[in-house]
């Protein structure tokens, strides 16, 4: 039996010596188009950075096809929110997406012409072409959230994590994110996708991972996307969490 | 008698030197600008812009140089000390608030008109103003007027009487009655900008004040203890002052204290040092000691401090130790009606050394919670109460686990085993309330 | 001297004879490395937002210099670049320390760090040239390292200077891809496997070395400037990441070469000896920040003030035209409208009319001639072009944002000059070619009518 794509066993993720992520248990199968859902303050994206390796749990671990993430950084491939980035850097919508082969060339080798061919092709999947070498500044949200999905898909990898890859996007750009989501799939691709809007949701995702601070539930979408998960998700018994947080975090920590 | 006159005359000796070398002048002049650069500091340290005070002590240089330069064209005499109370001293002040306001003018342009950050900004301009002003005084002052080492060392030492403190006496008032009038302004405008605007209160006059007081406090500390060394006091007394409170009032009046008594202790202990053999200066000393006054904090701060932390770690690691033993020799049976339990049994439950129990075994014993026998150790009833409290919590966090998180039940035991050590009453109560008051948790043991 | 000899005897140096070739040689080549070093890694420094850290780094290398000099008895380079080293790098994981374990935010920890260090730097070197002896004679010119002074490089400050080059070089050639990458975004760095922490490291490590060889040139106080004036230039000049490395570090050695240069020529004192090349260096670098801030063609101040007018100019030039066509929509002849008639249609003066119709010469549009706007075929075309977009635009707004009639006027007004052929094909497509506006005017005709 081969193994997941993602599998996170018992996973608690802490933030400042307070659990944010309380034991998340889940397996991801191969060629799933998964949406996270759940209100502000849920630890999607917390989620996505601990299975990425950019957060160490405090306890529980996650498995990528059977590996530790470090031995699998080839393939996954992380879309992060927009904001993190200079958009001031001197670098080119072409330079940019280049740097989505650098995992693949390691450290010292040059991009070959290869390479290049592949960032093409990305940059024709997004339509963004002609914008290939213009400085990065300038650039709409919808156009910003391209060239990222573009260095992704220049990584080449199997397993793609999203962190609101629809925020701030315009409708055109919003449809030919879909349209490209569905195309990976299609490859049997394993893409898991933090998203904000719970009437697209349903739409657009075969499975769905209801998250508020634990794992509400998990599976297909029809299953899933029932009101009372849904109540279960958005409202809630969270009191417990909160205040469980806080006490670990004060007998750690010392101030009040 | 002999024997206790020897052994006092070193106190005696530096008592000695306190009443006959112990020159006051300096001494005040190094207390005046410590006050004020202390006061100044805590507002730009909590506004992040630390490195702002910094970058005014350089750039003031070229105004000074300029100030200088104008009152010898319009003075047309020379002054011997340039520094004191005298004309001179007018022009030097409008040279250095000029430059001052220009320095930061021209970075606030920098960064708001071109794509280049605040940072960079701050630190293309002030050394470049410096470097002007090093130009000016290198092409019109070869002379003394302007000893380099001046600049950097400051020369407390020639403080010799009221005319050489008055403008720092005068700065240092200005920057008491800016405090104590505007207290309020300072404390919001440094908080939350965009309240104060709303409340109309006026931010940019705000800074306009707060950047001249600097630039004023920057030169008339310029004798004492060189513009670079006011860094030091306008930034390390209020960190010292942070770490030790968090209340913006409390931190003003810490800082102020933590300037003043590195001023004084600097000044005593340049003294000492002296007569000791060490050749130094006070402006560095005052700095250092500033510092050491920090690293103490830092370590030494009830709240904040590194002590303090490790000192928690270790209380909370040991809590946890006791509980599980508790809790270990409680699984074990180790009640009066069953039997004792082994060292060597809990500790092989727990999967630790039996030495690591040791201490929790003794602490435990103190606070009446086990009793040690010939056959081993059993649990008191008041320790039995304690487990029972840290079980029930334990177990209703499993079934809370199971119920509203959808976990495996082979999986919730380890989760809990954590948490059970957090779990305060309210929040027992709590769960209890939530799960309906069960009876029995997800292995089917009772919940006690 | 005038001016010209002593360029003269400077060139002359430079090329071998003159009175003093050795050391002027050697000034030169020590500020142009430095210049050059500084540069070529300032563009990370700055770009990581490290600019303040370099500072602090400076500062902080004063004591390592002083208890360098004590250790070795004397100012042998090797062990001053030792002392600075090790003190830097103390210094910054200082900082860190105080960051990671207290609350005391990044700018105050820089900070603290910096006049700590420097503080105990200057008591250090206090006590030396006080203590008198031995030490206290051979630390005459330790002061140097304060303001920097290249006149009294050596050769073996050069070498050092050299191997610092070229180590830096070297790295940012080899690695060019991976300090990018970690700079620009680490958590994709990160995530694909690349060290990153190794090259911040590295990054930190090569700042330490470069600000310790340039110290005797620049000084404490200002080697930190040459790790952020040229490359801030060069930022201002160019969007490409290695042309602003390479253009920043030229713009560092010419910095460098000037600085020398200006301190030989214009700043001697009484014994002929330089200012020392620092101050020089800087000011001269910050002029060409400032230029490059002032008439840089993409992110200059001038050039945004430029395009801005330029921008007016070519709006009142279309608001004649509109104008011009609306007249020529009515019956009059478009090719050559009266003043009297535009100014009435515009609601002014006929004399502020014919400004305005004097200011469309050179446009290629149309030009004033006896007293009437003789609009070219282009002109004509460029007016029908703007009318177009008009009243689509009024349209758009009247059926997709619920605009009432007399309201849609001045939002068209505004934009008409802004929308290009293809958001006009698209509000056509998105409006279903209609004929006519809300005013019940005609649309006039696109190109493919």
């Amino acid at each position: 039996m081969t193994a997941a794509p993602i599998e996170i066993h018992d996973l608690t993720v802490s933030y400042d010596q307070k659990p944010v992520l309380w034991n998340i248990d889940i397996e991801i199968p191969e060629g799933a188009l998964v949406g996270i859902i759940g209100p502000n303050g849920a630890g999607k994206s917390t989620l996505l950075k601990s299975v990425m390796g950019l957060l160490d749990p405090s306890s529980g671990w996650v498995k990528i096809y059977g590996d530790p993430i470090e031995r699998q950084r080839a393939t996954v491939g992380y879309i992060p929110q927009r904001e993190e980035v200079d958009w001031d850097f001197p670098i080119t919508v072409r330079d940019l997406v280049l740097m989505g082969r650098y995992g693949h060339l390691g450290l010292l080798r040059r991009p070959a012409a290869a390479d290049r061919e592949i960032v093409n092709n990305a940059l024709e999947e997004v339509g963004m072409t002609s914008f290939a070498d213009r400085q990065i500044a300038n650039l709409s949200g919808g156009q910003q959230q391209r060239i990222f999905l573009a260095r992704a898909l220049a990584q080449e990898s199997r397993v793609y994590l999203m962190d609101e890859p629809f925020a701030g996007v315009d409708a055109t750009t919003e449809k030919a994110i879909v349209r490209l989501l569905k195309q990976m799939r299609a490859e049997k691709r394993t893409l898991l996708v933090v998203h904000h809007d719970l009437q697209t949701a349903s739409e657009y995702f075969d499975h769905l991972l209801l998250l508020n601070r634990r794992l509400v539930a998990f599976g297909p979408t029809e299953e899933v996307f029932t009101e009372e998960l849904l109540r279960k998700t958005y409202g809630g018994h969270l009191t417990v969490l909160s205040q469980a947080g806080e006490a670990i975090r004060q007998s750690r920590d010392g101030k009040k | 008698m002999t024997r206790l006159a020897l052994e006092l005359s070193p106190v005696l000796g530096v008592a000695q030197l306190w009443f006959k070398d112990f020159d006051t002048w300096p001494l005040l002049m190094a207390l005046l600008v410590s006050l004020s650069c202390g006061l100044l500091g805590t507002v730009f340290l909590v506004r992040r812009t630390a490195l702002l005070g910094d970058a005014v002590s350089h750039s003031v240089l070229p105004g000074i140089a300029g100030g200088l330069l104008l009152a010898g064209i319009v003075l047309e005499h020379d002054e011997e000390s340039a520094f004191g109370a005298s004309p001179t001293m007018l022009f030097i002040l409008a040279g250095a608030l000029v430059a001052g306001l220009a320095s930061t003018m021209l970075i606030e342009a920098l960064h708001r008109h071109s794509r280049i950050k605040p940072d960079t900004a701050l630190g293309a301009v002030f050394p470049a103003f410096f470097a002007g002003g090093v130009i000016l005084i290198r092409l019109f002052f070869t002379d003394t007027h302007f000893d380099e080492n001046c600049v950097f060392y400051g020369a407390l030492e020639n403080i010799f009487d009221f005319r050489d403190v008055a403008p720092t006496l005068f700065c240092s008032i200005l920057v008491v009655l800016f405090f104590l009038g505007f207290y309020k302004e300072i404390l919001i405008t440094s908080f939350d900008r965009q309240l104060s605007g709303a409340l109309g209160l006026p931010v940019g006059l705000m800074n306009l004040l707060l950047i001249s007081l600097l630039a004023l406090a920057v030169v008339v500390a310029f004798e004492a203890v060189g513009a670079i060394l006011v860094i030091a006091l306008l930034i390390i007394p209020p960190a010292t002052a942070q770490l030790l409170s968090c209340r913006f009032n409390r931190v003003l009046i810490l800082s102020a204290l933590f300037g003043l008594s590195a001023a004084f202790l600097g000044c005593w202990m340049t003294i000492i040092l002296q007569v000791a053999g060490f050749a130094t200066l006070r402006a560095p000393t005052i700095a250092v000691v500033a510092s050491l006054q920090f690293l103490l904090a830092l370590v030494f701060s009830p709240a904040q401090g590194l002590l303090a932390q490790a000192l928690r770690k270790r209380a909370l690691e040991s809590r946890i130790l006791e509980e599980n033993l508790l809790g270990s020799v409680y699984r074990l049976g180790g009640t009066p009606s069953a039997e004792a339990v082994t060292l060597e049994e809990a500790a092989t439950r727990l999967g630790y050394p039996p030495e690591k129990l040791g201490a929790a075994l003794r602490r435990c014993r103190i606070r009446g919670e086990l009793t040690v026998g010939s056959e081993g150790i059993l649990l008191t009833t008041q320790g039995r109460e304690k487990v029972g409290g840290i079980i029930r919590g334990h177990r209703l966090w499993e079934s809370y686990m199971i119920h509203e998180m959808g976990a495996a039940t082979d999986h919730v035991h380890d989760a809990a085993d954590h948490i059970e050590h957090h779990l305060q009453p309210s929040l027992v109560k709590e769960l209890e309330k939530l799960l309906g008051h069960p009876e029995l948790d997800p292995h089917g043991s009772e919940i006690p | 001297m005038s001016f010209v000899d002593q360029t003269a005897e400077f060139f002359a140096n430079l090329v071998g004879y003159g009175s003093s070739p050795g050391s002027t040689i050697s000034a030169v080549l020590g500020a142009c490395l430095s210049g050059l070093t500084c540069g070529a890694l300032g563009s990370f420094i700055i770009l990581r937002r490290m600019s303040l850290f370099a500072d602090m780094l400076a500062h902080a290398a004063l004591p390592g210099v002083a208890i360098g000099f004590i250790l070795a008895g004397s100012k042998s380079t090797p062990a001053l670049l030792l002392g600075s080293l090790v003190a830097g790098l103390l210094a910054a994981a200082l900082t860190r320390t105080i960051t990671s374990y207290s609350r005391i935010k990044d700018d105050a920890s820089l900070g603290i760090t910096l006049s700590l260090f420097y503080a105990i730097g200057i008591w250090l070197l206090s006590w030396i040239t006080r203590r008198g002896g031995d030490l206290g004679a051979k630390a005459s010119g330790l002061n140097q390292y304060l303001f920097g002074n290249s006149a009294i490089i050596t050769t073996v400050d050069l070498l050092f200077l050299a191997s610092a080059a070229l180590v830096v070089l070297a790295v940012i050639g080899l690695f060019f891809k991976e300090i990018s990458s970690s700079i620009f975004d680490p958590s994709f760095t990160d995530s694909i496997g690349l060290p990153r922490k190794f090259f911040e490291n590295l990054l930190l490590v090569l700042l330490t070395l470069v600000i310790v060889v340039s110290l005797k040139i620049l000084g404490v106080i200002l080697v930190a400037a040459l790790l952020v004036i040229p490359p801030a230039t060069a930022y201002l000049l160019t969007d490409k990441l290695p042309r602003m490395v390479l253009l920043s570090a030229v713009l560092g050695g010419l910095a460098g070469f000037g600085g020398v240069y200006l301190d030989f020529v214009l700043l001697l004192d009484e014994e002929g000896n330089g200012v020392g090349g620092g101050a020089a260096i800087v000011c001269l670098a910050f002029l060409g920040l400032m230029a490059a801030f002032l008439a840089s063609p993409r992110h200059g101040v001038l050039g945004r003030y430029l395009r801005h007018k330029r921008l007016g100019l070519k709006t009142l030039r279309e608001n004649l035209l509109t104008s011009a066509w609306r007249i020529g929509e009515r019956g009059g002849e478009l090719a050559a409208i009266p003043i009297a008639d535009l100014a009435s249609e515009r609601g002014e003066e006929p004399s502020a009319t014919r400004l305005l119709a004097r200011r469309m010469n050179g446009s290629g549009w149309g030009h004033l001639q006896s007293d009437r706007l003789v609009l070219t075929p282009s002109g004509q075309e460029r007016a029908r072009t703007l009318m177009r977009g008009h009243r689509l635009w009024e349209i758009f707004l009247q059926r997709e944002a619920s605009l009432a009639p007399d309201h849609v006027h001045a939002g068209a007004e505004e934009i008409e000059h802004f929308l290009d052929a293809e958001t006009v094909r698209e509000l056509e497509e998105l409006l279903d070619n209609p004929e006519t506006d809300p005013h019940g005017k005609t649309i006039p005709p696109g190109e493919k009518s």
